[in-house]
């Protein structure tokens, strides 16, 4: 039963966040994160104490053990946060599936589709967030960094995308550039 | 405390094994080729550690090799392969959020208009690349000059459709 302890605590999380997704709208999601990872956080532990003095093991499984489940619990609800539910949010693939799914056997020409869902649509969706955030400053019409925090990890992800592909963009090095 | 210290090890080769292999030649079907490797990594490890339980009884004593063991050595190995797909597609496409951040961030002081913003990020870098991801995953096809989704798109569509709606959340993107 106690292998199962990071799906447990994973299926409470999930619980938490769709509950309290549909009951406070208007709570700030990164807080719903934050209860909800906290929940199933509380559930390894509990499980893990359980383990505990219930199989009677050494201090050192204990906590080997307890690791694991940590571990995996943090793995699991990363997947399921960025993998499954921002993808929903704001994966750009999923969304032009969407908007192909809706358009059924007939589907959508580009000119169509661009007009549903274009990087006007993108830019200002992604701003929205970054100013709510702090994570940007809008001033006089100009855009100005606030908080560093996503730009450390935009940067790690720069960092990541060279150590993997080879390559600062998908695009090129040169794709992002404030000067052409 | 082997299983954990062997998933997070086995996991390392294979981070290690997939940025040589990618760095020498990426394959077409990137998330099929990760799959892949992920489970003959797995694989390996698991039939090294049955093995040296078997035969080797000083060596298993290193090696997860009761059921228990291995049931968590491969859950650990299964979440992070899990997590690891899932933060190289971050890698793989870049991130508008994050785009948006380095060019503010690369003009310094001074800052950049929406307008300019939307020059540098157009239709062509934002949208039709991941247009013709769908087309070449097989979630979508061109048929004329009208995209038509694919039942494998509408099996990834749905789900974020239905999981959406019973959050009562609005479309994202």
């Amino acid at each position: 039963m106690f292998l199962l302890t990071p799906f447990a605590a994973l299926l409470v999380c999930v619980i938490a966040h769709v509950s309290l997704t549909r009951v406070f709208t208007q709570m700030y999601r990164l807080k719903v994160f934050v209860y909800s990872f906290l929940a199933g956080s509380a559930t390894t532990a509990c499980l893990t104490v359980l383990f505990h003095f219930r199989v009677t093991p050494p201090w050192t499984d204990t906590l080997g053990y307890g690791g694991l489940w940590g571990v995996c619990y943090l793995c699991l609800t990363y997947c399921y946060f960025f993998g499954f539910y921002n993808t929903g949010e704001s994966a750009r693939r999923i969304r032009l599936l969407i908007e192909l799914d809706r358009a059924g056997a007939k589907g959508l020409t580009l000119a169509e589709l661009l007009s549903a869902y274009n990087a006007k649509t993108i830019i200002n969706a992604r701003l929205d967030r970054l100013l709510s955030s702090g994570q940007l400053i809008e001033k006089e019409g100009r855009l100005t960094m606030g908080v560093l925090i996503a730009l450390r990890i935009a940067q790690i992800m720069v960092q990541l995308k060279i150590l993997f592909l080879g390559t600062e963009s998908e695009f090129g090095h040169a794709a992002y550039n404030t000067n052409k | 405390m082997r299983p954990f210290v062997w998933g997070i090890l086995v996991f390392g080769i294979l981070v290690v094994i997939h940025l040589m292999m990618w760095r020498i030649r990426r394959p077409s079907g990137q998330y099929v080729g990760l799959m892949l490797l992920s489970g003959i990594i797995g694989s390996v490890f698991i039939g090294f550690f049955l093995w040296a339980g078997r035969f080797h009884p000083k060596l298993s004593l290193l090696l997860p090799t009761t059921l228990f063991e291995l049931f968590s050595f491969l859950s650990l190995y299964a979440v992070l392969v899990l997590a690891h797909i899932s933060t190289y597609s971050a890698i793989q496409a870049d991130s508008p959020t994050f785009s948006i951040l380095l060019l503010v961030h690369q003009t310094g002081g001074s800052g950049i208009t929406r307008q300019e913003l939307e020059s540098i990020l157009g239709d062509e870098l934002l949208v039709v690349p991941r247009l013709n991801d769908l087309v070449s995953g097989g979630l979508a096809k061109i048929e004329g000059a009208r995209y038509v989704i694919q039942p494998r798109g509408i099996m990834m569509a749905r789900p974020h459709i239905y999981f959406r709606g019973f959050l009562k959340l609005e479309k994202g993107g």
